[in-house]
C-alpha cells in the first residue's frame, strides 16, 4: 500500500470518527459545565469552570434514584428470561424436525417487520386484563415479546454452526438430549449466548415506546421515560439534563469495555452465515 | 366495543394525513438507508485496510450504536439548537450559512436534520455487519486476481461486491424495517412537527392510538404499515439478489 493512499485512509477514518464521537463528547463535558457555561458561544469542549453541581442536583433527586432502580430491575430479568427462553426455542428449531419449522423460523425473522406500535396496542389490553399495567412484570413480559424472537433466530444460526455429531456421540455416551444440550451445546455456543444477553440488555435498558405506555405511575417509570419529567419540564437546563444522559449511559459504556468483542459477533451474528 | 366491518379500511383510502405520512416514511426511509449504506461500505471497507490502530477505531466505531435513542435525541437537540446550537455556530464560522437555522422547527430542514440523526445511529452496525462480511472474504481470491493482473477496481468489482451479497441483503432488509419503524428519536425530537412535515406512519399511529383514542383505526394503520413494508422488502430483497 502506498504512503499516500495510507494517509488518506487515516485522514478519512478521523473524520468519520469526529462525526461519530463529538455528540458523545459534547454531552460528556456539557454534563459538566454551569448552566451559563453550557449556552455560552464559541462551544468549550473542556469546560473553563467545571462542576459536580449537575451530579450532585442528579444524585439527590429521589426519582432519579428510583428510575435507575426500575431500569436495572426490568432490563436485568428480561434479559435473564430471554436468554434462557431463546436458548430453548432456538435449539428446538434447529435440531427437532417437526412441521412447520421452517414457517416458524420465517415467521420470527417477519415478526421483526411488525411495528412495535401495533403490538403496543393489544399487549397493553392484554396486560389490563391481567392487571399488569404498571407492573414490574407486565413490562419485564413485554420487553420478553420482542427479543424474543429476534434472538431465538439468532441463536438458531449460531446452533445451526455446531455439527450435530458432537451431540450423537454425548448421547451414544449415555446422555440424554438435556444432558447433551447442557453439557456439549451450551459451552460451544458461549460468543452465542454472550451477543444473544448484550442484544436484549441493550434493547430493554434503552426502550422508550413501551416504557411510556405501560408504566404511567411516576413511580414506575424507567430512565427512558422519566427524563421528559425530571429534566425536560421541571427545570430545562443543558447540563442537568447532559448529566442525566451520561448517568444514563455510562453503564452500557463500561459494558462495552468488557464485552465489545461479543458486541460485534452479536451484531453480526445471523448475518454471516455459512 | 362494537364490530364495525372495514369502516376503518374505508377511512384510511382518503386520509390525507396518512398519505403524507406514508411519502414522510418512505422518503426517510429510502435517503436514510441509502446514505447509511454509502457510509458504512466506505467506514468498514477503511477499517478492513491493515491501518494501525485498527483494533481501536473498530471499538470507537460502535459507540453510537450503544447510546440509548432518547439520550442521543438529547443530544442533538442541543447540537442542533437554534441560539446556542453547536452546529448553527460552526456553520457560520465556515460560512456555510449567514444566520441560525431553526434545524428542527423547519419544514423543509427536519426532515433531513432526523435522517442525520438516524445516520448517526445507525452507522456502526451497517459498518460492523459490513466488515464481518469482508473477513469472511478468503485471502487467496485476491491473491489469484492478482495474479492474473486485476487491479485494486477489479478485485473490489469481482471478489469483494458478489461476497458481501448476502450480508447486504440481510443488512438492506433489516435497515429498512428497522428505519421504517423507528419511532422515539422523531417522536422525542419533533412530535411529527412543525405542521405535520415530519409524521411517519408510526408517529401518526401513536397520535391517533393514544393521542386520539382510535385504537381501531391506528391499527388498521398499523396493518397498512406492515402490508407496504412487506413490498418494499420483497421487492428490495429481489433486487439485491439479482
Amino acid at each position: 500500500m502506498t504512503d499516500i493512499y495510507k494517509v488518506f485512509s487515516y485522514a478519512a477514518i478521523i473524520i468519520m470518527l469526529i462525526f461519530l464521537l463529538f455528540p458523545m463528547a459534547y454531552m460528556f463535558s456539557t454534563s459538566f459545565k454551569t448552566d451559563k457555561d453550557a449556552i455560552k458561544l464559541p462551544p468549550e469542549l473542556i469546560p473553563s469552570h467545571p462542576t459536580l453541581e449537575n451530579y450532585y442536583w442528579l444524585f439527590t433527586q429521589r426519582l432519579f434514584l428510583r428510575y435507575y432502580a426500575n431500569t436495572l430491575i426490568v432490563t436485568l430479568s428480561s434479559t435473564l428470561f430471554s436468554v434462557i427462553l431463546s436458548c430453548l426455542a432456538g435449539y428446538g428449531i434447529s435440531r427437532i424436525r417437526f412441521r412447520g419449522r421452517n414457517f416458524f423460523s420465517l415467521y420470527l425473522f417477519i415478526s421483526q417487520m411488525l411495528p412495535s406500535i401495533l403490538i403496543l396496542i393489544p399487549l397493553f389490553y392484554i396486560l389490563r386484563l391481567f392487571n399488569l399495567v404498571n407492573t414490574y412484570i407486565g413490562l419485564i413480559c413485554a420487553y420478553i415479546t420482542f427479543s424474543l424472537p429476534f434472538c431465538s433466530w439468532m441463536l438458531k444460526g449460531y446452533f445451526d454452526t455446531i455439527p450435530p455429531d458432537l451431540e450423537e456421540s454425548a448421547m451414544v455416551d449415555g446422555c440424554g438430549r438435556v444432558g447433551a444440550f447442557y453439557r456439549i451445546v451450551l459451552p460451544l455456543s458461549a460468543p452465542g449466548l454472550a451477543s444473544v444477553t448484550i442484544w436484549s440488555f441493550l434493547l430493554a435498558w434503552q426502550e422508550y415506546l413501551f416504557a411510556m405506555a405501560i408504566m404511567m405511575d411516576e413511580e414506575m417509570k424507567t430512565l427512558t421515560a422519566g427524563m421528559s419529567t425530571l429534566v425536560y419540564v421541571e427545570y430545562m437546563s443543558w447540563g442537568k439534563l447532559m448529566a442525566y444522559c451520561t448517568a444514563f449511559t455510562v453503564p452500557v459504556f463500561i459494558l462495552f469495555i468488557f464485552i465489545q468483542r461479543y458486541l460485534v459477533a452479536g451484531l453480526t451474528l445471523g448475518a454471516v452465515k455459512r | 366495543m362494537e364490530f364495525v366491518g372495514l369502516y376503518n379500511y374505508f377511512k384510511l383510502v382518503n386520509d390525507q394525513y396518512l398519505y403524507k405520512a406514508l411519502i414522510n416514511t418512505i422518503l426517510f426511509t429510502l435517503a436514510g438507508v441509502a446514505a447509511c449504506f454509502t457510509f458504512s461500505l466506505a467506514a468498514a471497507l477503511l477499517l478492513n485496510e491493515k491501518l494501525k490502530f485498527r483494533g481501536v477505531f473498530r471499538a470507537l466505531f460502535l459507540l453510537p450504536w450503544i447510546v440509548p435513542s432518547v439520550v442521543a435525541a438529547a443530544i442533538w437537540m442541543c447540537l442542533y439548537s437554534s441560539s446556542y446550537g453547536v452546529l448553527n455556530y460552526y456553520l457560520q464560522q465556515l460560512g456555510f450559512i449567514s444566520s441560525p437555522i431553526e434545524w428542527l422547527g423547519n419544514t423543509e430542514t427536519v426532515l433531513p436534520a432526523l435522517i442525520l440523526i438516524s445516520l448517526w445511529k445507525f452507522v456502526p452496525w451497517y459498518t460492523v455487519s459490513i466488515l464481518a462480511g469482508l473477513q469472511s472474504i478468503p485471502e487467496y481470491l485476491y491473491e489469484a486476481a492478482k495474479i492474473d493482473g486485476a487491479g485494486r477496481i477489479a478485485r473490489f468489482r469481482y471478489i469483494t461486491l458478489p461476497s458481501l451479497k448476502s450480508i447486504f441483503v440481510i443488512i438492506l432488509s433489516l435497515g429498512f424495517i428497522w428505519r421504517w419503524n423507528h419511532f422515539d428519536i422523531v417522536w422525542l425530537l419533533t412530535g411529527g412537527g412543525p405542521a405535520f412535515s415530519s409524521h411517519l406512519i408510526v408517529t401518526y399511529i401513536y397520535l391517533t392510538t393514544f393521542g386520539m383514542f382510535e385504537a381501531g383505526y391506528g391499527a388498521a394503520i398499523a396493518v397498512f404499515s406492515v402490508g407496504c413494508l412487506l413490498v418494499f422488502v420483497a421487492v428490495l430483497a429481489r433486487e439485491v439478489i439479482r
